[in-house]
């Protein structure tokens, strides 16, 4: 025999794992420092490559100026200045990384703790039939 | 304005019941647009103009996620782009990296409004994305607005200068004609005040717009889009002056009063937004497999119709005559009279059209219940045989 109220909630279920339950379940397998942790060594090395594409088409733009300069600039001081930009986009993402990521984790927390009341809830529809 | 209203109820309930057609031809028609405009812009690759490819291309991207819709535009225009030159290839492929890297990352789902932003540029209504953006979308939106403009100019540049790309002469290869065209790529594009000025108002106008349609105050989207407007006006005639970008002032003007009203149209459609998708899921437990198409409830409000009785004078004696009827002592076999009095019930509500069609169904139901009631208690007394029956048959 079908019960409607089961049907239902089995449908709610089915439809959280459709949508955000597949990504929710893969978040959900980490500790919460774990997964922000892994976000953010993700996040720096987006931050590194995407430093590195945008400093390539600015050295290749002021190529002349930058072989002109060459013989007369002083490297460390440019190496320094390069590695301070570096560390400010660097850390600025990060930054920005840890607190959208936090917030999904929250977010994801809390979406599963619906899901897992309703689990309860129709392990307990089982136990009575 | 309540036949608007009634018009918006309808077509929302039209949404709900063909939502999942409707995606496919939207996706369908924006991916046809965009490839047609790109390929109209830059199209060096002379294979990819094709309309068959174009057509099939869409057909793909209506069944697949939106988000391939970007990845197969950018497809088109790194192959076209390549077919040009290298060097405009590789700055487009870097170029998408860092959105991809920078932003993507986090929201896949924003990549629409890029293409959008710069899908407006070219129909030459590019002051709708800022008030659209900050109308519906969230705050960090406004990257994906940014990026759209940087995607426009990129592609504006390198169509408006393509003879300087072309490669083909001998000295078109070497190093130092490669050098200079990236650096007149690099000037004319990301150096570029205009650009530059675009976005700042863009993103002002954006973040404006967002803040004011989420205050708690009366007629908040009215407000913002008033904002939005009047602030985008300033900004792009301000910009214009900074950058010399020549933007026709009246032009800019009468753009931003257009996009004002589109906003409120779409605040007509928009507002209080309750489109729910359609569920289609599938599961199973021990007994059965579940294929459960869930539907959410829309309420359609129907015209009030009232029915006007010319005969009123002869109405209740009809009725009067009726309920007589069910009380004399000679009525027809197997009815009693709580069963006639809910029939009448049923009845009279069937005439009145006047009620609310919901209101309506759940009095039949009920006294359609009461009618069941009374049949079952007469046929038989052991309740457990009809009822059952019926229980299983409404199963």
């Amino acid at each position: 025999m079908v019960q409607e109220e089961k049907v239902i909630l089995m449908t709610r279920m089915a439809a959280f794992t459709a949508r955000e339950g597949s990504n929710d379940n893969r978040i959900n397998g980490y500790f919460r420092s774990d997964y922000i942790g892994l976000e953010i060594v993700k996040s720096a090395i987006s931050a590194t490559v995407s430093f590195v594409i945008l400093f390539a088409v600015y050295a290749v733009s002021a190529f002349e100026s930058i072989l002109e300069d060459m013989y007369s600039i002083d490297l460390v001081a440019f190496g320094q200045k390069v590695l301070t930009y570096y560390l400010i986009w660097l850390i600025g993402y990060c930054m920005v990384s840890y607190i959208f990521f936090s917030r999904r984790y929250s977010k994801m927390r809390k979406r599963m703790k619906k899901h897992y009341n309703n689990l309860r809830r129709l392990r307990k529809m089982y136990e009575k039939e | 304005m309540a036949t608007l209203l009634e018009l918006k109820q309808i077509l929302k309930s039209y949404y709900v019941k063909f939502e999942f057609y409707i995606t496919l031809v939207w996706k369908f028609f924006l991916t046809l647009i965009t490839l047609n405009v790109i390929n109209s812009k830059i199209g060096c690759q002379e294979a990819l103009t094709s309309p068959l490819i174009v057509l099939m291309c869409s057909l793909l991207c209506a069944i697949l996620p939106q988000t391939f819709i970007v990845i197969l535009s950018g497809l088109f225009i790194m192959a076209h782009l390549w077919a040009l030159s290298m060097e405009t290839a590789v700055i487009a492929l870097a170029v998408f990296l860092i959105m991809y890297l920078l932003y993507y990352r986090f929201s896949p789902n924003d990549s629409t409004v890029l293409i959008l932003t710069a899908l407006c540029f070219y129909l030459r209504i590019p002051y709708v994305m800022p008030l659209a953006v900050g109308l519906l979308g969230s705050a960090h939106t406004v990257v994906s607005v940014a990026f759209g403009v940087v995607v426009y100019y990129y592609l504006n540049y390198i169509a408006d200068n393509t003879s300087i790309f072309i490669s083909g002469s001998a000295d078109s290869d070497t190093s130092a004609a490669v050098i200079s065209r990236v650096q007149s790529i690099v000037d004319g594009v990301f150096a570029s005040k205009v650009m530059i000025s675009v976005i700042a108002v863009f993103a002002i106008t954006t973040i404006i717009v967002y803040i004011l349609r989420r205050l708690s105050i009366k007629h908040s989207w009215d407000v913002a889009i008033v904002a939005g407007t009047i602030t985008l006006m300033i900004g792009i005639l301000v910009a214009n002056v900074v950058s010399n970008a020549g933007f026709s002032v009246i032009g800019v003007i009468l753009g931003s009063v257009f996009a004002g009203l589109l906003m409120k149209v779409l605040e007509f459609f928009a507002f209080n937004l309750d489109y729910k998708r359609i569920e289609n899921v599938q599961f199973e437990d021990d007994d059965y497999y579940y294929y459960v198409k869930a539907i959410p409830k829309v309420s359609v409000a129907t015209p009030d119709r009232k029915v006007k009785q010319i005969n009123r004078a002869t109405a209740p004696r009809s009725e009067e005559r009726t309920e007589r009827a069910s009380q004399t002592p000679s009525r027809p076999s197997g009815q009693s009279p709580r069963s006639s009095a809910a029939g009448n019930a049923a009845s009279h509500m069937q005439r009145t059209r006047s009620a609310g069609s919901a209101y309506a169904r759940s009095q039949q139901s009920r006294s359609r219940a009461v009618n069941n009631n009374v049949t079952a208690g007469r046929q038989t007394r052991n309740s457990t045989g009809t009822g059952n029956q019926r229980s299983n048959r409404s199963e």
